[in-house]
């Protein structure tokens, strides 16, 4: 791995791709930003820091979640090869999944692997183009539109207050706790979803 | 933002993960993560829209249950060894994403075997997960498409255009589309409404929602989007990490109806041209507005002309009807072979309902 390049990202990055790979066949670009982020929300659902994710995400000026650590590992690992596939289509090739393997056993990377886990296992039965549109309602990232900034997301000493009232909302609505962040990542999808197609003027969201 | 709880309470309670999570726990949100992964790999081998018997696919939630006998199970280890057994109704164990046992002819009773198991099934386009005698049905964003676990998804937006054009125009299969006519069980004529229902106002809506679900690696899809300061494009698909965009430009062929019969408008192939024409104009406008970015246009043509409509009509024959199915709209110009940002344009016919 080149010096500079977030171990962090690299990590997220390789999970990513190869969770996505078995789903679609292979990953792309915009799709591990987008995964990645969307563990870094279910991480602070379950009461950590945004700023213990390792790396932070910017609203790129098109409204997706992006990192530029997460493109740095990307071509960091091409390079090396850990990273193949054709055209912008991504996948690992052999030794990127040994390296994927050695770096889940190290503990600094124990508390990513539940949000990155549930991220991904959200696509098993949310279409890819339903999470990103549901993510894309999330208040971070509907503030910084808002505000037309592209600035970094989730900065903040403490949970932005909007995201704080829709994890409380969650919660409560789950009424159960599961270990599992699959479910409150499913429904919190749905949620958005469901709300980005009120807004979208239809009459009757066809996703919960 | 304020949040919704009732409503974030009711999508939680319709939700399969939260049933088999409140059933199983972890170990049955672990087995639900087979069973789809099982599903979506079955489904890329055998398309949901050829299956004509009920499929029930299963994880057990402990390890090493074996909830039916196995001894008269087939064990596969090529989703393509399959085919065979679809045609009758079949139910398939899932052991890992690309082994399976399988019993076919088989019809299990699903109440009991979500006793121990996360059960899917599929049957007409409806998909259920049950857990613990429990279920919950599957709710599919696209349900042109049979199943929300076989959703295409498409890196060109020709293609997700062409998948439009086939599985969600032509028979009108799109619940968003479907709102566009005067009567739907004829398709004959478009429903005359105000905006924001217009005729181009759905179908906007409908092909909009349709590639923000199946195109990958995009940023946004927008609609209604002003490439200057007084013409909006119907849509514009915004690439990631590509100084690259789409504008698509949708014109409607067809007659509408008002509620009280009255036919309103009357749009030919004329329309057609007109769309060429104002596509043409967009992308010069936008090119020099954004100078640095590739923008490519693209002319949906949706294709409801029937032949001898008045307003009296409220049947129509096959020939009649279908009149227009291959008639290919001539351009002129053809901005299409003149210029390198200007896709071929791509007529939808819908086919109306004719009579018997």
């Amino acid at each position: 791995m080149r010096p500079g390049v977030n171990p962090y990202a690299c990590y997220d990055t390789l999970f990513v791709i190869s969770r996505t790979q078995q789903v679609m066949g292979n990953a792309m670009a915009g799709e591990v930003h987008l995964l990645a982020y969307l563990a870094c929300l279910l991480s602070m659902y379950r009461g950590r820091a945004a700023s213990d994710w390792g790396y932070w995400f910017i609203r790129s000026p098109y409204g997706a979640p992006y990192s530029s650590d997460i493109d740095r590992a990307v071509e960091s690992m091409q390079a090396n090869g850990w990273i193949g596939g054709v055209d912008r289509h991504l996948t690992l090739s052999s030794a990127g999944g040994l390296m994927l393997e050695t770096l889940s056993q190290l503990g600094q990377n124990g508390p990513r692997k539940g949000p990155l886990d549930a991220a991904c296992a959200s696509i098993l039965s949310v279409p890819m183009g339903i999470v990103r549109t549901a993510v894309s309602m999330e208040p971070e990232l509907r503030n910084a539109e808002a505000l037309s900034l592209d600035r970094t997301l989730l900065d903040e000493p403490e949970i932005p207050v909007p995201l704080h009232d829709q994890f409380e909302a969650l919660r409560r609505a789950l009424g159960i706790r599961v270990a599992d962040l699959m479910v409150p990542a499913v429904v919190w999808l749905s949620y958005l979803s469901r709300v980005a197609q009120e807004e979208m003027g239809m009459q009757e969201p066809l996703t919960p | 933002m304020n949040v919704n709880l009732d409503e974030m309470v009711e999508l939680a309670r319709s939700q399969a993960e939260t049933m088999v999570a409140t059933a199983f726990d972890e170990q049955g949100i672990e087995a639900l993560k087979s069973v789809y992964l099982g599903v979506r790999n079955l489904y890329k081998c055998h398309s949901p829209e050829l299956l004509s018997h009920p499929l029930v696919v299963f994880r057990p939630v402990a390890y090493g249950e074996k909830p039916i006998d196995q001894s008269e199970a087939i064990r596969i280890t090529d989703l393509r060894q399959l085919r065979p057994c679809l045609r009758v109704p079949c139910c398939v164990q899932v052991l890992d994403s690309t082994r399976m046992l399988v019993w076919s002819p088989y019809e299990v009773n699903v109440s009991e075997l979500s006793r121990s198991a996360v059960v899917y099934t599929y049957d007409g386009r409806e998909e259920y997960v049950w857990a613990k005698e429990d279920f919950r049905k599957l709710r599919n964003p696209l349900p042109q498409h049979a199943s929300v676990l076989a959703i295409p998804s498409f890196d060109s937006l020709h293609h997700a255009l062409g998948s439009y054009r086939d599985c969600s125009a032509r028979l009108c299969s799109c619940p968003i589309l479907s709102l566009v006519w005067y009567d739907p069980d004829t398709r004959l004529f478009l429903m005359s409404r105000p905006k924001p229902n217009r005729p181009e106002d759905i179908i906007r809506r409908s092909l909009y929602w349709s590639l923000n679900v199946t195109l990958r690696e995009i940023a946004t899809v927008l609609q209604e989007q002003n490439v200057d300061e007084t013409h909006p494009v119907d849509i514009r698909v915004i690439y990631k990490f590509q100084d690259h965009q789409a504008l698509i430009e949708i014109k409607w062929l067809g007659n509408t109806r008002a509620p009280d019969g009255r036919i309103v408008l009357r749009y030919g192939a004329a329309m057609a041209r007109k769309g060429a024409r104002q596509l043409a104009g967009y992308l010069d406008r936008y090119a020099r507005s954004v100078p640095n970015t590739e923008v490519r246009g693209y002319l949906t043509v949706i294709d409801a002309r029937r032949r001898g409509l008045n307003s009296a009509s409220n049947s129509i024959s096959k020939a009649k009807g279908m009149h227009y199915e291959n008639s290919e709209i001539t351009y002129a110009p053809e901005y299409h072979t003149q210029r390198d940002d200007f896709d071929t344009p791509m007529r939808m016919f819908i086919e109306p309902v004719c009579d018997p």
